[in-house]
């Protein structure tokens, strides 16, 4: 559902029930003055009506002189609506109880109620209230009944005497054709109906071509949006200024191409530099027995290309095999187990392992770390990270110079431990393959070549295990390279940017 | 036919150097940018083979201050990079033709043929001077004797063959000694002073051998000529 026909169809179920309610309180508004007028007319009626009673010495009668008999005649046939009646009832003048015999006498009713009557005379008098009931001809109509008790100055003169008409009342029910108020009532209906529909209809069409309007802006974004090449991300989303409301979600999206641009860059150079890593060796192998076959050998030249071969595929292997790892830190396939874990044992075990390739530079290590030192890691990751560190050291420091570690304990399994070396060979460069930013000026002087991948390995050891690895240079000491990890780090998330010194 | 490697990686610039020393090539080596620019610019190369990725001065860097200096080389990018922007950026610094590692040697050594000949403004492999056909790629030369049917191999070593290619390539024009000499002899061979002049007495010799007339022409002071038979020859054979 689109977002136009969504925001079309709120705005109508919020209108809706407030429009229908605005019509039923106009109707109810509107028959209650309609109501009230005709009981206003039949209450002149009834005056009217009653204005014809007379005491007469046996009782009530009415004058026929005053009676308007000509409002009340029945009306042409279809004519309902004009329909007017009435009956005219002699009330006792004593309670019934006290007088069996005391019944309502029907003075007068009018030609046009016919057989029907407006009042049963077996109930008790209605007292100057208005009805609802049904008049001849299946006619609705509305009545309103009125007690009147003549005074002594309206008897007749000469006639009976004062007293005569004691207690004596009148009942006048006059009864009238709803017509003027169902009437207009139904076209007041029909009005609001029609008007409903036209409201919903042009409602309808109002509200969408408003959010259509008040959306413009939103569409262009989003097509500004949609004509991105993800191959070449702009630095910023090209769309037409907008509303001040549009201005915090391009700025977000703005932020979000530069941090997808960023974190694609990122993945490019390391891709890059990677197939860089990988393909230099395939080269050489594919190269080296390609040239060797070439041609018949000796047994000697023969040895001698699979020995290089060999080295050269082990090189690849754990090339590969780092590169997995990394991938697998990275994506979080490789979660972290943290334990204390006793430093000492792992670090000897990295340092055995570079120890061949020290001895062979003339590279010794000066280990300064208690026995007991504990820190908090995945013992496979710190082993991932210790290796290289160490493998590193021992291939990039300065010939028969000394690599110094020292641990600085900061806590309980926490603390920094310190990889530094004198290591000319290096420099500090923004051309960061890997993303690190240690190169060194002379690649042909070692054989492997993979220092930016080492330091990635550590990094990505080190954020997996909350711990943080900060690389410091300083070109003035001698070129002075200090790696340090520290353990049990606050943020527990490693540096995004080493430093130089 | 003279080349220089510029590769890091050690492996790989031996291993290239022998197979391009194996084919007749003369192959100097060198491991960075730095050498690589001093050697292109004091060694006329027919061809550089020049990695991108190098320490000191990476191979674009090499290459743009080499073509600033005027070296005429054919230079063969040799490089892991391999998109489109980075095989773009490659040749319109300069370089006449990119590489992708990994790579076949027989294709390197293709292209360095094709390159060496494009040098020379030669379109085919195939060199004809008179009745003597060179064939660059096989690395062989055969005569074409007069009313016989059919042609005759000159068996010449690689360096003989890599002599009668110098003089072929500037058929009609003379060469000196010091040009056939550093087109010849890399920097590891040990070269005497009267080389060039028995080497191609070694030529001239086999040629005869093959009935083929004599071509080979001394320019007193000059150098030598080879040309076809029946041009004036204002020089003594």
């Amino acid at each position: 559902m689109t977002l136009r026909t969504r925001l079309t169809l709120i705005l109508l179920a919020t209108l809706a029930p407030l429009g229908v309610a605005v019509q039923i309180g106009l109707y109810v508004f509107v028959r209650s003055a309609l109501t009230a007028r005709l009981d206003d007319a039949l209450a002149a009626r009834a005056a009217a009506l009653a204005a014809a009673v007379r005491v007469e010495p046996g009782g009530l009668g009415l004058d026929a002189e005053d009676m308007p008999t000509s409002d009340y005649r029945p009306p042409p046939r279809g004519e309902t609506g004009r329909l007017a009646c009435y009956e005219i009832w002699a009330l006792p003048a004593r309670p019934r109880e006290a007088d069996a015999a005391a019944q309502p006498r029907l003075l007068e009713r009018s030609a046009s109620l016919g057989s029907s009557r407006l009042w049963d005379p077996g109930g008790a008098p209605p007292a100057d209230r208005a009805w609802d009931l049904e008049l001849p001809g299946d006619t609705d109509g509305r009545a309103l009944a009125r007690r009147v008790t003549p005074t002594e100055h309206e008897a007749e003169p000469g006639g009976a005497p004062a007293g005569a008409g004691d207690g004596a009342a009148a009942l006048v029910v006059v009864a009238v054709s709803r017509e003027p108020v169902d009437g207009p009532l139904s076209a007041l209906a029909i009005g609001l109906a029609c008007a409903t529909g036209a409201f919903v209809v042009v409602g309808v069409v109002v509200v969408r071509w408003s959010l259509a309007r008040g959306l413009r802006p939103v569409m262009a974004l989003a097509r500004a949006v949609s004509a991105i090449d993800p191959s070449r991300l702009p630095a910023e989303v090209e769309a037409p200024p907008g509303p001040r409301e549009l201005e915090p979600i391009r700025d977000r999206l703005n932020d979000l191409l530069r941090r997808v641009d960023a974190a694609l860059g990122r993945e490019k150079r390391f891709t890059a530099a990677a197939a860089h890593e990988l393909r230099t060796p395939v080269a050489e192998l594919r190269t080296l027995l390609e040239v060797a076959a070439s041609r018949p050998r000796t047994a000697e030249e023969a040895n001698a290309t699979i020995r290089t071969a060999t080295n050269t595929v082990e090189r690849l292997d754990r090339l590969v095999s780092a590169l997995l790892r990394l991938t697998r830190i990275e994506s979080g396939r490789q979660q972290a187990l943290l334990a204390p874990v006793a430093l000492r044992p792992a670090l000897d075990a990295a340092v055995a392992r570079a120890r061949a390739a020290a001895s062979a530079r003339g590279v010794r290590f000066d280990i300064d770390l208690p026995a007991q030192t504990a820190v908090l890691a995945d013992p496979e990751l710190l082993d991932l990270a210790l290796s290289n560190l160490v493998s590193n050291a021992a291939e990039y420091a300065d010939a028969h110079s000394m690599v110094t570690i020292n641990f600085d304990r900061r806590g309980d399994h926490a603390g920094a431990l310190a990889v530094a070396n004198t290591a000319t060979d290096l420099v500090w460069t923004d051309d960061a393959p890997l993303g690190e930013p240690l190169r060194r000026t002379d690649a042909a002087r070692t054989p492997s070549g993979h220092l930016g991948l080492g330091i990635a390995l550590v990094r990505a050891a080190c954020r997996a295990m909350g711990a943080e690895l900060d690389i410091r240079f300083n070109a003035g000491a001698g070129a002075q390279v200090t790696a340090e990890i520290t353990f049990g780090a606050p943020n527990g998330a490693g540096r995004d940017a080493p430093r130089a010194g | 036919m003279r080349v220089l490697i510029v590769e890091d990686s050690t492996i790989l610039r031996d291993a290239l150097a022998q197979g391009l020393r194996e084919a007749g090539y003369a192959v100097d080596a060198v491991a960075d940018g730095r050498q690589g620019l001093i050697h292109a610019q004091t060694t006329d190369y027919d061809v550089i083979v020049l990695d991108w990725m190098l320490p000191e001065v990476d191979g674009l860097t090499a290459l743009s201050r080499l073509r600033a200096k005027g070296v005429a080389a054919a230079v063969l990018m040799l490089t892991a990079k391999d998109t489109l922007e980075d095989r773009v950026a490659g040749l319109t610094t300069g370089a006449d033709d990119y590489l992708v590692k990994p790579f076949a040697f027989k294709e390197l050594l293709a292209r360095v043929q094709a390159l060496t000949r494009r040098r020379h403004g030669q379109s085919s492999p195939l060199i004809r001077v008179g009745p003597l056909r060179i064939d660059t790629v096989a690395k062989t030369a055969h005569v074409a004797r007069a009313g016989r049917p059919g042609e005759v191999a000159v068996g010449l070593t690689p360096r003989e063959y890599a002599l009668l290619e110098v003089l072929a390539m500037r058929a009609g024009r003379p060469t000196s000694r010091a040009e056939i000499e550093e087109h010849l002899y890399d920097d590891r061979s040990q070269v005497f002073s009267n080389a060039v002049d028995s080497a191609i007495a070694a030529v001239r010799g086999k040629l005869a051998v093959a009935g083929c007339p004599p071509m080979i022409h001394t320019r007193r002071k000059i150098g030598y000529v080879l040309r076809p038979p029946d041009e004036t020859n204002p020089s003594r054979a």
